[in-house]
């Protein structure tokens, strides 16, 4: 009796009785005894312990099988995010002819599970950043730099212990279009813009946006003098920059396109920091006396204007008053025209009494009367003044 | 379908299976499999998707990475046409073109990067050799010729690295221009001279235009006061005329009524406060204090 180890017990067959399945699985077979005349018998024989696991497997596990089977089939199923777009390769080749029917959009996406279909997902609306740092000194570099940079702030006198060289190999610059060094930093910011170019054409994006960044710097910056990078042009490097780094992602088909790039660092060597410092000080000298100047300018037009506008009121002031004088006198003369002799007398003397008494009223505090000695004939007098009279004090005689 | 017969198509199928899997390799885009026998090269399969071959370890499958790739050529140090030196650092963008050259050859990506960087070096030294240094540094555009230059190192390295290497160069460009490191110090004495001469002349001319600036107000201020001085003596001159007109109009009327008010308006306009009066008082108006003299 033939026992296998499973749950199943397989009775022995008849001896006479002959069907194929019967001499592929019979005893016979199973002592390795060719049956039959065909060569097919030789593959069952072979294919033997195959089956007769896989029948056991199929008795005790159909159910789940079948059910891991569905769930292979679904795995093909793909839901493509916002922001994603999905391609498809079928046994390594990319599926459709055109980019409209090559890009999936994102949704729902029917595909073979693997290995036949495999999907790539491409994030076409992340905003990858790349820092270019190799023409620039290294950030522990930078820090040493900067504790010197407050040492001498903290003791003007002391001389800087800078730098005097740098090698190439190990810290990066600029070399401008007037042989001067200036160190550079940039900040980039890109995108996919072509999913079937970047997934399937470019091993190392990353390296590919350096290169075209920093060779753009390189190149632009090698046109340009030193002051014009430090000075004024520096928002145009910037921009010159990044549409040349963008032109050669465009020329080499990278469907790569840059976002934005800023430069976060752009400085002359440290050694030479001190004397941008001193060219600094001296525009702000410059600035601040031409500016001392002309206030100066403005205060002294104005004083001049001022000055100029009370001699022509002073001026003005005493036309107008003595033509109103000699009009006052003309009035009179007008007046006196019209009186007779008695009565051009009497006004006379009445105009010096009231001019009298004005001057008397005036000079009160100052007055003093002599009498002349009666009897006198010789006509001369004597006049004896007190510093009272004078006006003077006893402490200022 | 009985359940015997179920299970002889299930067991086909998984036959069919595990041969497929051996006999069968895919291509995906971008890539090449070189297919070798027994170490042999027989077949380089370029299309993506499946392709056949014998089972292992008959059929070995190779897949080589026909995408673009990027890398940075070490420092080299090199003379220009007009004898200066410059360190050159260049990016390369090459793909493999040729697979089975390229397995042969070289046969992994650093390998070939690094067969790359020699040539292209060799090829910079060269070329920069019939340059001179403006062609690359320079702030006259007539003078740049930067995208000749790396154009000529090209043309230089494609050739030789598709006939050596079945490698493809689509690009070649300058990451870094340096100075060696000893001619940097020359450098930062040029640079800190320059600027010691721009901060000298900014002071300078602040100075002077500055002493301009002043030198021009006080020569307006002057004409400014002259002009109002000379405006100011017209004024007068004709105020003076109009009243010496009127009064010589009243002279001439009655000369005796002209002295006795200019002397009365002399007396006014003379005597202030401060001015010290001695009076005789004999006579009017005054002949009444004759008894109290000295008072």
């Amino acid at each position: 009796m033939n026992e296998d180890h499973g749950n199943h017990y397989h009775p022995e067959p008849e001896p006479d009785s002959h069907s194929p399945e019967r001499d592929a699985f019979g005893p016979a077979a199973a002592r390795g005894v060719r049956t039959g005349a065909d060569g097919g018998s030789e593959v069952r024989r072979l294919a033997q312990p195959v089956v007769v696991a896989l029948g056991m497997l199929l008795r005790h596990l159909h159910w789940p099988l079948l059910l891991l089977t569905l769930l292979y089939l679904g795995s093909g199923i793909t839901f493509v995010g916002e922001g994603e777009r999905a391609l498809v390769l079928r046994w390594g080749k990319l599926v459709g002819d055109s980019p409209t029917t090559q890009v999936h959009e994102p949704g729902l996406l029917l595909a073979w599970p693997a290995p036949i279909d495999r999907v790539l997902r491409v994030p076409t609306e992340r905003i990858s950043q790349v820092e270019v740092d190799a023409l620039d000194l290294t950030d522990e570099r930078w820090e040493e730099i900067n504790f010197i940079f407050r040492q001498m702030q903290a003791n003007p006198g002391d001389a800087p212990d800078l730098p005097e060289s740098i090698d190439p190999e190990r810290e990066g610059y600029l070399l401008t279009g007037d042989r001067g060094i200036v160190q550079s930093r940039f900040d980039v910011r890109f995108r996919v813009g072509d999913p079937v170019a970047f997934a399937l054409r470019e091993a190392n994006p990353d390296a590919l946006i350096t290169a075209a960044v920093q060779s753009a710097a390189v190149e632009v910056g090698a046109s340009l003098s030193m002051d014009d990078l430090l000075g004024d042009q520096r928002s145009r490097f910037q921009s010159f920059v990044q549409s040349r780094a963008q032109a050669t992602l465009v020329e080499m088909n990278s469907g790569l396109r840059i976002e934005s790039l800023v430069l976060t660092a752009l400085a002359p060597p440290p050694a030479i920091t001190p004397s941008i410092w001193d060219v600094e000080d001296a525009k702000t000298e410059a600035r601040t006396e031409l500016q001392d100047a002309e206030a100066y300018a403005r205060a002294e037009i104005a004083r001049a204007k001022g000055v100029a506008a009370e001699v022509l009121g002073t001026a003005r002031t005493a036309a107008r008053q003595e033509l109103a004088e000699a009009r006052a006198f003309h009035s009179l003369l007008e007046s006196f025209g019209d009186l007779d002799e008695d009565r051009r007398r009497v006004t006379l003397a009445r105009l010096q009494e009231e001019t009298f008494q004005e001057i008397l009223l005036r000079a009160s505090e100052r007055v003093r009367r002599f009498a002349p000695t009666f009897g006198d004939s010789s006509g001369d007098f004597r006049i004896t003044l007190t510093p009272d009279d004078l006006g003077l004090s006893s402490s200022n005689e | 379908m009985n359940r015997d017969t179920f299970r002889k198509f299930t067991g086909a199928g998984v036959v069919l299976i595990i041969l497929l899997s051996s006999t069968t390799f895919t291509v995906r885009e971008e890539h090449t499999a070189l297919v070798t026998r027994f170490g042999k090269l027989v077949q380089q399969a370029d299309e993506p998707g499946l392709h056949w071959k014998l089972p292992w370890p008959i059929d070995a499958a190779r897949e080589v990475d026909r995408r673009r790739r990027v890398f940075a050529t070490r420092h080299s140090e090199m003379l220009t046409g007009d004898q200066r030196n410059l360190v050159l650092q260049s990016f390369v963008a090459w793909r493999v073109a040729d697979a089975a050259l390229y397995y042969q050859s070289v046969g992994a990506a650093e390998a070939a990067e690094d067969k790359l960087d020699g040539l292209v070096t060799n090829a910079k030294i060269g070329v920069l050799g019939r340059y001179d240094l403006s062609a690359l540094v320079s702030t006259d555009p007539n003078q740049s010729r930067s995208a000749e230059v790396q154009a000529a190192v090209l043309a230089e390295v494609a050739g030789p690295a598709l006939e050596q290497y079945g490698i493809e160069i689509e690009r070649v460009g300058f990451e870094r221009l340096s100075l060696p490191q000893s001619n940097t110090e020359a450098v930062f004495d040029q640079m800190r001279a320059d600027r010691k001469k721009y901060a000298a002349e900014f002071r300078a001319t602040g100075e002077a235009e500055a002493q301009r600036i002043k030198s021009k107000a006080d020569e307006d201020k002057e004409r400014l006061l002259a002009e109002a001085r000379e405006l100011a003596g017209r004024i007068r001159g004709e105020g003076e005329r109009d009243a010496a007109a009127l009064l010589a109009d009243v002279h001439s009327r009655d000369p005796e009524l002209f002295e006795t008010l200019l002397e009365l308006e002399t007396l006014d306009r003379t005597i202030t406060e401060d001015t010290l009066l001695l009076l005789l008082t004999g006579g009017n108006p005054f002949r009444l204090d004759a008894e109290d003299p000295g008072r």
